[in-house]
């Protein structure tokens, strides 16, 4: 059996790492009071430390630091404009192409039955956007509960 | 029900959302890091109006440089080291000591500080006096070995993480802690050891 006391270095890897002492080292340990002691008071110490108050800011940094963050630099939606300017384009010329059709479509309906087509897709367009508005409600709704949660 | 939140907002997810223009998703960096760098500066700077500026700067300088984030550490990690140089700099700036030697091993007889206590309200005196003292005496520790020792013992970083924050070799930063301990013990027992006498 090993005589000497453990020094302070052995003595705090035998609490932080026990997996890298030494065998002879731990049964010093179980016979010597004074090793034990020196163990005790740096647990003792460990315990202390970890148990001191974490420091906090008194002030609210999220909010100093972002009310500092420059404005983000969108892009220009280059893709957003090409689609919709393909998109108009490509309805006109349909439309040109075939404007005798749509003409003669439109001459020969009956008034009654244009009515009808031009209400049905009022209606569905009503019902669209409340539902659209809904969705746009909840989203938001949730979306400030996390943030609440999270901030 | 909060932490497991923060959980799913994963580092990477957190730094797109930040590049991708979402301010919000910055806010949960600076959230979820405040704390080390609390840690970080209160042990590092005594002054409280220069810690409030210097905490802004960090977050900062962590958003300017956010692209160049290239997740081979934590993010935490990388905040920290942000957090340490730029410490660092107000320290040398203010020409104020990091860190100065410690005296070799002075081999002192084995006191105890950890006496035997009779019931719990005594127990719980001892632990409340043990506290305030240890307080006082980690405040006496030069900056450096402060930081290391809370960073260690309070937010619970490896050996590894912390060279990473300081750019010290591991083998230094286990030296530091080690000496920072020895320290810690051999001046509470001085204290305790006044008080008895």
């Amino acid at each position: 059996m090993i005589t000497a006391h453990l020094t302070d270095a052995e003595i705090q890897l035998y609490i932080v790492e026990p997996e890298n002492i030494n065998d002879q080292l731990t049964i010093h340990v179980q016979d010597c009071e004074n090793c034990q002691a020196n163990i005790a008071n740096y647990r003792l110490l460990f315990n202390g430390i970890q148990d001191q108050v974490k420091p906090r800011f008194d002030f609210d940094l999220t909010n100093l630091v972002l009310e500092q963050l420059p404005e983000p630099k969108r892009a220009f939606p280059w893709a957003v404009l090409l689609i919709s300017v393909f998109s108009v384009s490509f309805i006109l010329l349909l439309g040109i192409f075939f404007w005798s059709h749509i003409e003669a479509v439109i001459t020969r309906t009956p008034m009654v039955l244009i009515a009808t087509a031009i209400a049905a897709a009022i209606v569905i367009l009503i019902f669209q956007a409340v539902e659209m508005i809904r969705n746009h409600q909840k989203q938001l709704h949730a979306l400030l509960n996390v943030n609440a949660m999270q901030l | 029900m909060s932490n497991l939140k923060d959980e799913q907002f994963s580092d990477r997810h957190l730094v797109t959302g930040v590049l991708n223009g979402d301010r919000y998703a910055f806010g949960l960096i600076i959230k979820k890091t405040e704390g080390l760098v609390a840690q970080m500066t209160f042990k590092m700077i005594s002054s409280p109006g220069d810690r409030k500026d210097i905490a802004q700067d960090i977050y900062l300088k962590a958003f300017k440089n956010l692209s160049g984030f290239k997740f081979q550490s934590k993010l935490s990690t990388w905040i920290g080291q942000i957090a340490y140089n730029t410490c660092l700099h107000y320290l040398e700036k203010k020409k104020l000591l990091l860190m100065d030697n410690f005296g070799e091993d002075s081999g002192s007889p084995i006191g105890h500080f950890n006496k035997d206590l009779k019931n719990d309200t005594e127990d719980l005196l001892f632990n409340k006096e043990l506290a305030t003292v240890l307080q006082t005496e980690i405040e006496l520790l030069k900056p450096l070995y402060k930081t290391l020792i809370s960073l260690y013992h309070q937010e619970d970083l490896s050996y590894a993480e912390i060279a990473e924050i300081t750019s010290l070799p591991e083998g230094t930063v286990k030296n530091y802690i080690f000496r920072a301990r020895k320290t810690l013990k051999e001046n509470l027992l001085l204290k305790y050891k006044r008080n008895e006498l």
